[in-house]
């Protein structure tokens, strides 16, 4: 048995040469398309960028290695501050309403008193605009909110709401700002939803029945049960949203014809990064424009988790 | 310069069966800079001598070395309806127009009366940037950027014309601005299509500000208007787009792709031919244009459109180009839609101007004696 025994542990110890080994390499092969398509289009253009971001280079022509010099600029560019800022403004408006609906439509198909049914379909309803590509959704809200045909000016104005048409994205720059939040929030709130769905269903039904018998009412529950447990998905819904919210791009530009304006507010971070790359030629400081971006979305992650988390700390 | 022509010039470089390829104006020099384009030196007298000035010194890069050549040569000009010009001004004599179109101050004037008889000057203010280059360049030798007397004339015609409607509002390319080619157009029309304007009030456009090939648009949508149009000169002598063909650097047969290019631009056969086909596209074969000079354009009232454009291109001054010009005219042209619309005041859009294009381009400087210190 002993003799046994040691054989095993040997064994055991030894690499399995043959059939193991064999399988090792068919799972390679399975793995080895993702990882070359991981390696070409991911890893690669962040090292490139990287690189670049410390040169002066055109996107064509000639390469000069120029140290911190882009950084440098980026930090004094006023222009493209004006454009983060006004990315965060677009970014603060989306956040709010769509985490705000998303968390309103969780109480009211959670709450046993509303009974509400036909979740599912519900679900892919508020999903739906997600599914949308940008471009269709900002060439719909273009013709919705055109201020003289428009079909909410329309509506505002025979409900007697304002007396004059509103010129909702080529008027005050403030205007189109919120209503490319507003509209940014219809497409996500959707996803929102449904992880914050996910989310309360996930939580023990045994803490809702202990609430309940220690006698707390709907709002008590809410806020000392549903929150406090919410928060790792809030938490993960508001860093998946600031990560994208502070890349935000397709809108704006699309909504804006491409110009950024009225008078440059809409101009997001993204879309200055990309004005610089491809319409003024200046790959490199576009290239450390975008590590800039990185690095300040990095801080406000950090930020976000710190928050979250204070209370458990 | 958009994404598409950045992925487009990474294309030539890496394809070498490319032997020639053909571009706009406006991309040359970055074409030259990324070294696509091979040395013509060899046909530099030739076209020195035989083609357009201006063009030949485009076709040049920062040292000199000829690397392009176009066939075509688009000079500008003011394109006007001769049966407004008769009813508003009694007459429709290209040299008299042309007084109207002057100066920027002239331009106001006529905007002016146009309006009192119910027509308005131009589809919108956009026109008037083609004015822009009068007298000095956007940035001198020394890396300021100006913006001398003429450029601020601009920006207040442009602001005057827009806020007491002597324009039309239907910007360049919109389907009201087509429209209006062939007779009246709604106000205020924008981008929309014309049913969805249909009420509005109507007016008629008296004229139009392009190079060579806008005359060819004009003539094309003009309908029953066709032969009452007429050019004339505006503020100052321009030039706008063109097609120019280079041989790949990395081309094998640059040799056969130098002929072929010879061909299509020196050949004066081939030059008479593509005026025929064009049906009246202006080329930049001298000889050829000095043979047409006395044809007489029934499109344009019989007028001799090409002994026009001949001076017009006489007068371009090539040396008031620069690498800045199109980031100083956007820049510019967003300062001037700032206060047309009342965001902000002159000098708020003047300081901007300044603070979009020096952030822009860091390597370039105000100058002491700008506007916006006066």
């Amino acid at each position: 048995m002993a003799v046994k025994a040691k054989k095993n542990t040997e064994a055991a110890a030894q690499p399995k040469k043959g059939l193991i080994q064999r399988r090792d390499r068919k799972g390679i092969w399975f793995c080895l398309p993702f990882v070359i398509t991981f390696l070409v289009f991911n890893i690669y253009p962040v090292f490139r960028t990287l690189q670049m971001s410390f040169m002066s280079y055109k996107g064509f022509g000639k390469e000069t290695f120029i140290w911190f010099d882009n950084y440098t600029r980026a930090f004094k560019d006023s222009l493209f501050w004006d454009a983060f800022l006004n990315t965060l403004k677009m970014w603060g408006v989306n956040i709010v309403l769509q985490l705000g609906l998303a968390l309103l439509l969780t109480i009211i198909f959670n709450d046993m008193k509303y009974r509400m049914r036909g979740l599912s379909i519900f679900r892919a309803l508020f999903y739906l605009p997600n599914l949308i590509a940008c471009t269709s959704v900002a060439f719909l809200f273009k013709t919705l909110l055109d201020w003289r045909f428009g079909t909410v000016n329309q509506i505002l104005l025979d409900a007697g709401i304002i007396s004059a048409p509103v010129n909702w994205l080529t008027g005050e720059g403030l205007t189109a700002q919120m209503v490319v939040g507003v509209v940014g929030a219809w497409m996500w709130f959707g996803n929102s939803f449904i992880m914050l769905m996910a989310g309360v269903q996930g939580i023990d039904r045994s803490y809702f029945e202990a609430a309940t018998i220690d006698g707390a009412g709907r709002w008590k529950m809410f806020t000392k049960v549903t929150m406090p447990l919410l928060r790792p998905i809030m938490l993960y819904v508001a860093v998946t949203s600031l990560i994208g919210g502070l890349q935000l791009f397709d809108l704006p530009y699309l909504l804006s014809g491409t110009k950024g304006q009225p008078g440059r507010s809409l101009f997001t971070a993204v879309f200055y990064l990309y004005d610089m790359a491809f319409n003024k030629n200046q790959m490199g400081y576009a290239a450390a424009l975008a590590f800039v971006l990185f690095l300040i979305i990095s801080v406000f992650c950090a930020i976000a988790f710190k928050l979250m988390n204070r209370k458990e700390d | 310069m958009k994404a598409w022509s950045f992925w487009f010039r990474r294309l030539i470089a890496s394809e070498n069966t490319t032997r020639c390829f053909s571009f706009r104006y406006s991309m040359l020099p970055n074409f030259f800079e990324a070294g696509f384009c091979a040395d013509l030196s060899a046909l530099d007298e030739q076209v020195k001598n035989r083609l357009v000035d201006y063009t030949y010194e485009a076709g040049k890069d920062n040292d000199g070395v000829l690397r392009a050549i176009s066939y075509q040569a688009c000079p500008g000009s003011v394109i006007y309806r001769r049966d407004i010009a008769k009813d508003v001004f009694g007459t429709d004599d290209p040299d008299e127009i042309g007084k109207l179109f002057a100066s920027f101050s002239a331009i106001e004037d006529t905007a002016k009366k146009l309006q009192e008889k119910g027509y308005t000057i131009f589809g919108d203010t956009g026109a008037l940037r083609w004015f822009s280059n009068s007298s000095s360049p956007w940035v001198n030798d020394k890396g300021e950027i100006i913006v001398d007397q003429d450029r601020l004339d601009y920006f207040d015609c442009a602001v005057e014309l827009y806020q007491k409607e002597y324009v039309a509002f239907a910007p360049e390319w919109s389907a009201a601005w087509y429209a209006s080619m062939a007779g009246p157009l709604p106000m205020h029309a924008e981008w929309s299509a014309l049913d969805e304007v249909a009420g509005n009030e109507t007016t008629q456009i008296f004229s139009y500000v392009m190079p060579s090939w806008g005359a060819l648009i004009v003539r094309d949508n003009a309908g029953d208007n066709k032969g009452l149009y007429g050019v004339c000169s505006g503020v100052c002598s321009f030039f706008g787009g063109g097609t120019f063909l280079t041989v790949n650097e990395y081309s094998e047969h640059k040799e056969a792709a130098q002929q072929f290019i010879e061909f299509c631009t020196l050949d004066d056969d081939t030059a008479r031919w593509w005026l025929e086909a064009s049906n009246g596209d202006v080329v930049s074969n001298l000889a050829v244009l000095e043979e047409n000079k006395d044809y007489e354009n029934e499109s344009f009232g019989n007028q001799k459109t090409y002994s026009f454009f001949m001076g017009e291109m006489d007068k371009i001054d090539y040396s008031l180009v620069t690498g800045y010009d199109d980031a100083c005219k956007d820049a510019f042209g967003a300062a001037i839609i700032s206060v047309q619309k009342g965001e902000m005041t002159k000098q708020e859009a003047l300081e901007d101007f300044y603070k979009v294009v020096i952030t822009t381009y860091p390597e370039l400087s105000i100058p002491a004696d700008a506007p916006i210190y006066n």
